[in-house]
C-alpha cells in the first residue's frame, strides 16, 4: 500500500529527509495548476511552486496535522501566489472584491435555455481549462480548488482565508461565468440563450 | 413551471443523495430544460477536474530537493562533544607553553625548585608520556607509561580522551539507531 502524505511527514521528520521529493511528485502538478491559474503565466507560476515546497519544507516540523497535508500546503500556495500577484502592477481592474456588475441571484435560474453543445469531448475540456485560466484570478483560484483539489466550502475557506459566506458566494459565480462563457463557445445556437427566464 | 434555481441544479451535482436534492431530481425527471442545465453543468465539472501533468520540467522535483540543499547529517550530540577535543588539545599546548615561557623569563638558580619550575616539569613529563604513548607500538610500551607515577597526567589525559572517544560513539549510536528505527 502506498504511504500516505502523513506517512511519508513522519519519515522526513525522523531525518529521512529525501522523503519530502515524494510529497513533491505527489502534489506538485495539482499545485501547479492552482499556481498556474492564479498567475497566468507558467515561469512566474513554477518558481512560486518551488518557493511554496521550500516555505513548507521548513514549515513542516510547525504542522500540526490538524487539515490534510493538501489544505495546508494549498493554504502556503495561495499565500504565495496572492504575494505574488500583490507585487505586480495592477493593470486589471478585475479583482476579488470587485464586483463584475452582474446580479446573480443563488435561489434564481440564471439560464433555462440550454443550447445542445457542438463540441466533441476533447475540445469541449480544452474549453473549459481555457475559460478557467481566463477568468480573474480569484474565481479561477476558487474553480481550481473545488474541482482540481476536490475541495469543500471549509477547506477552500482554509486555503484562501476568506469567509465561509464569500467562498459560497464566489464560487457560485464562478460556476455562473463559466457555464457561461463555455456555452457561448460550444453552443450550436449563435445566441447562446443565457438571458435569465423572467418568471411570471 | 417554476424552475430549478442555480444553487438547486449544484446542490443536486454536489451531492445527488442529499435529501435536500429529492425535489430537484423529481423536477428535473419532468423538465427537459432543467436536465440540461444539470448535464452542462456536470459536464463542465468533469473536464474543470482534469490535471495537466507535463507543464513543469521533469526535473523540477530534483531543483526543489537541491534548493533545499543535501540531507544534513544527525544532529550532534552537544557542543561538547564536538569541541571537546580541540579545548583539551588548546589548554594542553597552552599549559606547556606558558610554562615554558615563564621558565624562560625567570628561571634562575635559585628558582629551579620555585612552583612554577615544579609545574612546568610535570607538564613536560606528561607530554613526554603522551608523545610515548603516540609512539607506542604494543602494549609493552603502552602499559608502564601509564603505570608510572610521573605518567598521572597522561592517565588524566587518556581518561579525558577515552571520554570524548565515547561521546562520539554515543553520537554515532544516535544516527544508527535512527537508521535502524522500528517503525
Ligand atoms: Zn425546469
Amino acid at each position: 500500500m502506498a504511504d500516505t502524505d502523513n506517512d511519508i511527514i513522519t519519515r522526513i521528520l525522523s531525518g529521512d529527509q529525501r522523503a519530502y521529493a515524494g510529497l513533491i511528485d505527489r502534489h506538485k502538478d495539482r499545485a501547479m495548476t492552482l499556481a498556474l491559474r492564479m498567475l497566468k503565466n507558467r515561469s512566474d507560476a513554477e518558481e512560486a511552486l518551488q518557493d511554496a515546497f521550500v516555505r513548507a519544507f521548513h514549515a513542516l516540523p510547525g504542522f500540526e496535522r490538524k487539515s490534510s497535508f493538501a489544505t495546508w500546503f494549498y493554504r502556503i500556495v495561495f499565500n504565495v501566489c496572492s504575494t505574488a500577484l500583490s507585487k505586480r502592477v495592477r493593470v486589471r481592474v478585475a479583482s476579488f472584491d470587485a464586483d463584475d456588475g452582474d446580479p446573480m441571484k443563488a435561489g434564481e435560474p440564471v439560464s433555462t435555455d440550454m443550447p445542445d453543445i457542438d463540441c466533441e469531448r476533447a475540445e469541449f475540456q480544452a474549453i473549459v481549462r481555457e475559460e478557467i485560466d481566463a477568468m480573474s484570478e480569484q474565481y479561477a483560484a476558487i474553480l481550481t480548488l473545488f474541482f482540481v483539489q476536490d475541495m469543500g466550502y471549509d477547506e477552500i475557506t482554509a486555503v484562501t482565508g476568506l469567509p465561509l459566506g464569500t467562498v459560497k458566494n464566489r464560487l457560485f459565480r464562478a460556476r455562473v461565468l463559466l457555464q457561461r462563457a463555455v456555452v457561448k463557445r460550444c453552443g450550436n445556437r449563435e445566441h447562446a440563450g443565457m438571458e435569465k427566464e423572467s418568471e411570471r | 413551471m417554476k424552475h430549478l434555481s442555480e444553487q438547486d441544479v449544484f446542490d443536486y451535482i454536489d451531492d445527488p443523495s442529499g435529501t435536500a436534492v429529492r425535489d430537484a431530481a423529481l423536477h428535473a425527471a419532468e423538465c427537459d430544460a432543467c436536465r440540461k442545465r444539470i448535464e452542462m453543468h456536470r459536464r463542465i465539472g468533469v473536464s474543470a477536474a482534469g490535471v495537466d501533468t507535463h507543464v513543469l520540467p521533469k526535473n523540477f522535483t530534483a531543483r526543489v530537493m537541491l534548493t533545499l540543499g543535501a540531507p544534513k547529517a544527525a544532529p550532534r550530540l552537544s557542543w561538547l562533544s564536538e569541541n571537546g577535543a580541540n579545548i583539551f588539545a588548546m589548554v594542553f599546548v597552552v599549559g606547556i607553553a606558558g610554562c615554558a615561557v615563564y621558565v624562560a623569563l625567570h628561571a634562575s638558580p635559585d628558582a629551579a625548585e620555585s612552583v612554577y619550575a615544579r609545574q612546568y616539569s610535570l607538564w613536560r613529563d606528561a607530554y613526554a608520556s603522551v608523545m610515548q604513548v603516540f609512539a607506542a607500538r604494543n602494549r609493552e610500551v603502552f602499559l608502564p607509561v601509564v603505570s608510572e607515577t610521573k605518567g598521572i597526567f597522561s592517565s588524566v589525559f587518556l581518561i579525558g580522551a577515552a571520554a570524548l572517544v565515547l561521546l562520539g560513539s554515543l553520537d554515532k549510536l544516535r544516527s544508527l539507531s535512527r537508521v535502524f528505527r522500528i517503525r
